[in-house]
């Protein structure tokens, strides 16, 4: 049993880190002006704390989103095709997305490496390096690839994330 | 990156899918090809680039648009469509520096006043959670309770009051469509009925602040979020009781009862409204705060959250699992608009690089006569696309375009922001692409042909609405003169 919660959490570890980013996020922010507002003492790191939680909290919530089936997509068009059709656009489709996605990590992480990588300048306060804070993106582009291969032909290893209210529009009523 | 790491994340691609998900040997050969090629771009990036010099610009935009709209067609997930058509552009285009298609995704969605969507989207989970709807709903009967069809009048005045708490449409129609809709089957409202009561109704939380649609267009075309908050009351508003009046007729035509005959007493209108006090409380502070300066509209958003967890814990409804629960919801819902904005910043570089703005005015300009040729025209566009395409997608592309013509015109920023918002908020209730009325129709198992025809009378409303919005500047700008001074 301890093993099969070791095996959860880590499956959804870019869902819990996720959480703790909107978490920290809200408590900074509010904590923010209260402190500026009523202590006339703002919080001079703010800024570098929210744009880093924003990040991860971006890019890990999007690899999760792909789990969760939460991505906004047109299913009508595909979804009155035959069988047959629908499967074969289902592996164009895959590939598309698997080819945009690539690119998007290597682009990430060279415009990561080629504006913060060499300089390796840190935050002026808090000095977190930019690498650090950027660098979730080119890693959450694979989280991504993973999530979207793995929710669709391998659905029973995410069952732990669907959501309760989840609604689905492709759910045709007239049958 | 190196050589050795393009081929490691090939054969890691490739070992997943036809090993760990047992797919077809060619689909896994494939994925890896894409994968060597993806990372190693330049190999193919000089023939490419022949055969863009060989198409023109022109071409190669043209293809990207092309290519942007099959896929959004296709069942991609919308960001990968507008990065795919972008990256057409990226890939055929010589001299183009590909960086800027990382930098402008990285930084895209990086800024302080967007992080306000997380927040509020949190809020509204939170509240979901916290017991407040229940609240507001016997609250509401309170009110409207001796009005013919009592339940489909508090199924309005509910939506347009958990619209200042939420500010998800469909996360409103899904709750009501379950709570409301088999209480008024059982009261004798016909199933059609009460759904397209839900569906049209859900349609005025976006306009409530705060609405997630709001905060996404000030953030575009740098209008103040504040005043279109406080537009949005008057809108809303206005929204609220045309329907309230509509669905009035329509009750007494039918024969539908009114929830109860006597007069409230006092003592029982306070016993229903005490519950509510503290939820409807916070709209006000939301609004008040940013008008008198005490937060942003993002920070707005982070007390929001913390308000809804302190109502949650003192009506002892918010447990631990709940508020992880609203967690996860949050973290998916932003997840995915946010990389739709980041996705769209690309395609948006790309318009500008090219002058598609500045030609379109224009262009525009010279065939539209006066401000409201015009606005007939963007209230048809908008409404045509908002039909078939998610409104928060099209309007990171759109209102780029459209708000530089409009002030062009001379049209006032908030009440086009206004227009614009509303006819979005039209396309997701129309077929055939409704996403509020696949929402509602598939909880109440009710059939889209008879929703539909059920709907004419509401589609009739919302087009005499849109007109008033279109042609009487003062139902959206009025509050905001009055409170700000200035439009």
């Amino acid at each position: 049993m301890k093993k099969k919660t070791w095996v959860k959490v880590l499956c959804n570890l870019d869902m819990i880190v996720a959480s703790l980013a909107l978490v920290i996020l809200t408590f900074v922010t509010a904590v923010g002006v209260f402190k500026r507002y009523v202590l006339k003492d703002p919080i001079l790191w703010q800024e570098e704390v929210s744009a880093f939680c924003q990040v991860w909290m971006i890019y890990l919530g999007a690899s999760v989103g792909f789990r969760a089936g939460s991505h906004v997509a047109i299913e009508m068009l595909v979804d009155s095709l035959p069988e047959k059709a629908q499967k074969i656009i289902g592996y164009i489709i895959d590939m598309i997305v698997l080819f945009v996605l690539i690119f998007l990590c290597v682009k990430c992480q060279a415009y990561i490496e080629q504006v913060f990588g060499r300089s390796a300048r840190p935050t002026p306060i808090l000095r977190i390096p930019y690498t650090l804070i950027y660098g979730i993106s080119p890693f959450g582009c694979v989280l991504m690839i993973v999530s979207y291969f793995v929710s669709k032909y391998a659905p029973e290893f995410t069952k732990s994330i669907e959501l309760p209210e989840k609604v689905n529009p492709d759910e045709e009523v007239d049958a | 990156m190196s050589l050795f790491l393009s081929i490691l994340a090939a054969v890691a691609l490739f070992a997943l899918l036809y090993f760990v998900l047992k797919r077809p040997l060619p689909m896994a050969i494939i994925a890896g090809v894409v994968v060597l090629l993806g990372i190693n771009i330049q190999w193919i990036k000089p023939a490419l680039e022949s055969v863009g010099t060989g198409l023109g610009t022109n071409t190669v935009l043209g293809i990207a648009a092309i290519m942007m709209l099959v896929l959004l067609f296709l069942k991609v997930p919308v960001f990968i469509a507008v990065l795919g058509g972008s990256l057409i552009y990226f890939l055929f285009n010589p001299g183009i520096n590909q960086i800027i298609f990382g930098q402008k995704a990285v930084t895209g969605s990086e800024s302080a006043s967007l992080l306000a969507i997380p927040f509020f989207v949190c809020a509204g989970t939170f509240m979901n959670y916290a017991g407040v709807t229940s609240r507001i709903m016997t609250f509401c009967s309170a009110v409207t309770g001796r009005l013919p069809g009592g339940l489909a009048q508090v199924n309005v005045l509910l939506s347009t009051l958990m619209g200042g708490l939420s500010g998800s449409n469909l996360a409103d129609a899904a709750m009501e469509a379950k709570m409301l809709v088999p209480e008024m089957e059982k009261q004798g409202f016909s199933k059609e009925f009460s759904s397209v009561v839900t569906a049209a109704s859900a349609m005025i939380t976006p306009l409530i602040p705060p609405g997630i649609a709001m905060i996404l267009y000030g953030c575009i075309a740098d209008v103040s979020i504040g005043k279109l908050f406080m537009s949005g009351i008057t809108v809303g508003g206005t929204l609220c009781i045309a329907m309230m009046v509509l669905v009035h007729f329509i009750s007494i035509k039918r024969g539908y009862k009114p929830i109860r005959n006597t007069k409230m007493t006092g003592k029982e209108f306070w016993d229903c409204l005490r519950p509510a006090l503290l939820p409807l409380c916070l709209p006000i502070i939301i609004i008040g705060g940013i008008r008198l300066g005490v937060f942003t509209a993002t920070e707005a958003g982070a007390v929001a959250i913390l308000y809804s967890v302190v109502l949650g814990l003192v009506y002892r409804e918010l447990t631990f699992k709940g508020i992880l629960q609203a967690c996860k919801e949050t973290v998916c819902t932003t997840g995915g608009i946010m990389l739709i904005v980041s996705a769209a910043s690309v395609f948006s570089w790309v318009l500008t690089k090219e002058r598609i703005p500045q030609q379109l005015t224009e262009f525009i300009v010279s065939i539209c006569p006066n401000k409201y040729a015009f606005l007939i025209a963007v209230n048809i566009f908008v409404l045509i696309v908002g039909m078939f395409i998610e409104g928060n997608a099209t309007m990171i592309v759109l209102v780029p375009l459209l708000a530089p013509i409009a002030a062009q015109y001379g049209i006032n920023e908030i009440q086009f922001a206004m227009i614009y918002i509303f006819n979005n908020a039209i396309g997701a209730l129309s077929p055939p692409m409704g996403t509020l009325m696949f929402v509602t129709c598939s909880v109440t198992g009710c059939k889209t042909k008879t929703f539909i025809k059920e709907a004419v009378p509401f589609y009739i409303l919302l087009f005499v609405v849109l007109m008033l919005f279109t042609f009487c500047p003062p139902v959206t700008t009025g509050i905001v003169q009055l409170t700000y001074g200035s439009v």
